[in-house]
Parts: C-alpha cells; structure tokens; sequence
C-alpha cells in the first residue's frame, strides 16, 4: 500500500508537474538546456500565442456555465424528486456512458449532422424552409459549443447531486416550517451546503474543457487555435518547452481552481455548524 | 384563527409557488433532455450512418451492410485494434490489482486518508494533454526511455486508476471489519478470512475497477498522442482517419459502432454491479 502510494508518487505525480521545470530550462528537441531562463514566456507573448489561453479559458467559461445553469437544476430533481430506484439507475448509466466512448469517431459524427450536405441542411432544403445550405453551422464557434456540452455535462451533474443528496430533507422541511418560500430554501440552505459539489463540477467540467483537443480540431476545423492544439501541435514541431509553457499555464489554473474548492468546502462546513446550531 | 383574506393569500401565494415549481421541475427536464440528445444523438447517428449506402450524405440510406463487409477485406484496423485490446487487457489487470490493493485498505485508515484519496485522484483534475506531454517530458527527456506500448499502458493507467478507485471504494466502503475478526474468533487464519470473506464481498468492486479500466483505455486518445512512439492503438487510427479527412471514415463508422455497443452493454453491467446491495446488508 505504502510502496504503490511512493511508485505512484514517483512515477506518476512528479511526472505530471515537470513541464513547469521543462518551460523555465528550455529544450532543444529531445534535449535539454541546463539554463533556466523565462524565454518560453516571453517568446510566448511576443508571437501573440498567449491569445489561445484567453480564448480557450474564454470557451471553457462558458461552456462551463451553461452545463452548471442546466445541470444544477437536474441534479436538485434528481436528488431530490426521483423516487423510483430503477429511474435513478438508468439516469447514473446514461451519465456514465459517455466517459467510455471514443471522442473522435463521437465528434467527428458531426460533421455529418451539420456539414453543408449534412442532416440539418439536406432535412431543411428538402422541407423548402431554406434554399441555399447554412454555411455557419460546421467549422464555426457554433458547432466546437455543440460539441462540447454534451460530453462534458456529466461531469457537472455528478458532484452536484452527490453533494445534494448529502442535504437531510429535515433541515429543507424547517426551513420551510419557518416560512421560507422555495426560493430562500433554495438560496439559503440548499445552495450553500451544495456549494463544494457546484464547485467540483466546475472543476470537473472546466479542467477537461480546457484540455479539449478532439472538438476545436474537428468541428472548429483548425481556424481558431485552443490551448491542446497549441500543446500538440507545438511538441509535434519539437517545441517541447513551447508546449511546457502552455502546460504550465493549465496547471496554474487547475492549482487557482482546487484552491477555491478547499475554500468552498471550509465555507460549507462553517455553515452546515451554522445550520446544526440554529436546528 | 387566521381571517379569510389572509387565508386566501396563503392559499394562492402556495398555489403559485407550486406551479412555479412545476414549470421549473418541467424546464429542468427538457433542458437535460436536449444535452443528453447531444450525447447520444451523434452515437445512434454513428450506427445510422454505418449501415448506410452513402455515410457521408445528409439523410440515410439506402440501407446495406456493405461497410460491415468491408471490415472484413480492408484490414488495417486489425492491428490498431489488437494493439487497443492487448494494453485495454494490461491496464484493466493493473486497475484491478492496485485499486483491490488501494481499495481494500484506505477504508480501514485512521489517519491520512485524505492525503492518500487526493493523490491518488489527483490526475482527475489535470488535463489529458498535460498528462500526454508531461509523461513524455519525464520519461523521454529527462530519463531517455524509448516510448511505446508500455508508455501508452502507464498513461491509460494514470487515466484509469481514479475511476477503478472510485468504483473499488464505493463497494469497499460498504464491507464491514467486524466479518473479518468474527472469522478469526471461529479460528480462521489471513488467508483462509482472504479467500473465503474479503474476496467475495469486495468482488463486485475488483471487477468493476477491470472494466473501467479496459474501457477507459480502450478508448484513450488525448494521453496516447504524446506517448504512442511506434505503436498505434484503434482510438489513434480513428483520430488519424478523422483529421485528415481520409476516406477510410464509413469503416470508422463501423468500428466505432460497434465499440460504442460494447461500452454500453459494459458499462451497464458497472453500474448493476456498483449498485447492487451485498446479500443481507
């Protein structure tokens, strides 16, 4: 037990922070610089790639923000309204699916959705409701946002119904007892016990979108660069502390967001003491 | 005694308010109904179009089993996908080992629990690229190791190795101590409490730990890109086929199709086995 937690520290969470080491040295091909220097950075702004990482964080926000704006009121009903054992069954597999299949052949499907001779089109033509295809809907902003709500919303459910059904159904029937309408239960108990489950999910769900490199090279048909491509495509051009560098900023940005979910979880557990007190 | 205007407030401020709650439970469902469509739209269009004469046209048929034929004499997949099963087979036997291993005793921890639980986690929260490129950077750069087939296996490992983890706990979590030291009261000795109470209770979680793990592997493709040095796996085929345009996409088609089958029938077959009460409990 001991020995796997070591191996695992070693060989796998050592590894998974190195490009932070890789982007400060530098690297010539395969080989690296024993210097450390910020040149990564600086080559980083002055060629203007540092666009990508607004871009994407741009994309992963908002995506992020519709799969929570769906998707917390689908895990309240489903912690809380779904009675039925086998309903909740079925509901957990249709969640967990996804995570098996493969995400080109899922996405590239798509394209034959939406392309100019694709379902969409060939169904609208043939209905006469349009006469020339729809141009915007593949290769665009649109179809990578398509793309990317569906396999990503599970992600965002999950921790928030685990946190919900956490929530005893006595502290939501006081509240109500004491005249709180639906809405002020909802803002004043349910919200913020759920708090470190709408924060996870976030998490769950931002972290992957960040790192999404099937859908924008599908769907986006390689007109606008996110931060994965720009990692691929610079370590196939053997920019290896290119690609660190963007590694680096994805991990900040996962250590700023475990930061705030540990700051979550304090807060909820001083209010779920608050809660117990005032029962 | 409440008066009757007052009454009447109540009774339609409580009236509204079930509505509101019944307009709110319905915009809920239809929401979550349109991303599930999302989700699963593109995978039955998948086997749509792979029974269809012309894949690549908007609206299908005529219908034919020619593509499915073609399997058969354009066999280029079979390598990728030998390859995807032989390390799916390795990483599922890995998970099952390390997360019974893990599983079985982190329950039983006084102290450290969380420290333990968050590293093993931990790659949850990292991007798949970052994993790719940084495995890479470690194990090429910094210590010079030719990649391949057992690089693709530690990354679809670190993959995995969460969610085989996840799966172990929830049965593991469920398993009382107490079975183990009334076994050794009635004179059982480590490994006869081992075989004949620890392994059939915790079965369910081993298995489901190898299926997450064969599944997740089998489909892996945004750790592989960095790691796969000469090997190529089915999902990286896929991806090959997939950005270049090639004209091997009716065949993708049907490989997918009847992947995507497997990882459902199998990943119902998890969640029955997850959700399932031990006997008695």
């Amino acid at each position: 037990m001991y020995a796997l937690a070591a191996i695992w520290a070693l060989g796998v969470l050592l590894p998974t922070v190195i490009s932070v080491f890789l982007s400060v040295l530098g690297a010539r091909g395969v080989h690296i610089r024993w210097t450390v220097s910020l040149d990564t950075y600086r080559v980083m702004f002055e060629s203007g790639r540092w666009e990508v990482v607004v871009r994407t964080m741009g994309v992963a926000t908002l995506i992020s923000t519709i799969c929570l704006i769906c998707g917390f009121p689908f895990a309240l009903w489903l912690a809380k309204r779904v009675k039925s054992p086998s309903l909740l069954q079925l509901i957990w597999m249709a969640l967990t699916i996804p995570f098996f299949l493969d995400a080109s052949a899922r996405t590239i499907v798509w394209r034959a959705v939406l392309g100019t001779t694709g379902l969409v089109n060939a169904t609208l033509l043939k209905l006469h409701w349009i006469h020339s295809p729809i141009e915007w809907l593949l290769f665009s902003d649109f179809s990578v946002y398509l793309g990317l709500i569906g396999p990503y919303f599970p992600n965002m459910v999950m921790p928030i119904y685990l946190a919900i059904v956490l929530i005893d159904n006595d502290l939501l029937q006081a509240s109500a007892d004491l005249g709180a309408s639906p809405a002020a239960t909802l803002r004043h108990v349910v919200i913020p016990l759920a708090m470190p489950g709408i924060v996870a999910g976030t998490i769950f769900t931002f972290v992957p979108l960040m790192g999404d490199s099937v859908v924008p090279l599908i769907l986006g048909g390689g007109k606008k660069e996110y931060l994965a491509d720009a990692v691929m495509s610079l370590s196939t051009s053997m920019n290896y502390s290119g690609a660190a560098g963007f590694a680096t900023i994805m991990l900040t940005v996962v250590a700023v967001l475990l930061a705030s979910l540990w700051f979550a979880r304090h807060r909820a557990m001083a209010s779920r003491i608050g809660a117990g007190a005032a029962r | 005694m409440i008066q009757g205007p007052a009454l009447t407030w109540a009774h339609r401020n409580a009236q509204r308010e079930a509505r509101l709650t019944r307009i709110a439970t319905r915009a809920t469902l239809i929401v979550a109904c349109a991303i599930t469509f999302c989700i699963y739209g593109p995978v039955v269009w998948l086997a749509v179009l792979s029974v269809s004469a012309d894949p690549l046209a908007g609206l299908p048929g005529p219908f034919t089993t020619q593509w499915y034929r073609g399997l058969f004499s354009d066999q280029r997949w079979l390598e990728p996908l030998e390859r995807s099963l032989e390390i799916a087979l390795m990483v599922s036997a890995l998970c099952m080992i390390t997360a019974a291993a893990v599983g079985r005793v982190l329950p039983r921890m006084q102290r450290g629990v969380g420290v333990l639980l968050a590293a093993f986690l931990a790659p949850l929260v990292v991007p798949g690229v970052v994993i790719g490129l940084d495995i890479f950077i470690f194990y090429k750069m910094f210590l010079g190791f030719k990649m391949g087939t057992w690089s693709l296996v530690l990354v679809h490992f670190i993959w995995a190795f969460p969610f085989a983890l996840i799966g172990m706990l929830v049965v593991s979590n469920r398993f009382d101590v107490r079975l183990l030291e009334a076994a050794a009261d009635l004179g059982a000795g480590p490994w006869r409490r081992f075989w004949d109470i620890e392994c059939p209770l915790l079965a369910a979680g081993v298995i489901t730990a190898g299926m997450f793990g064969f599944l997740l592997s089998l489909t892996e493709l945004p750790r592989s890109i960095f790691v796969f040095g000469h090997t190529q796996t089915l999902p990286l085929f896929t991806w090959a086929e997939a950005t270049s345009r090639g004209s091997h996409i009716p065949l993708i088609y049907c490989l997918n199709s009847l992947i995507a089958a497997v990882s459902v029938v199998m990943s119902i077959l998890c969640v029955r086995l997850l959700g399932r009460r031990p006997q008695g409990a």
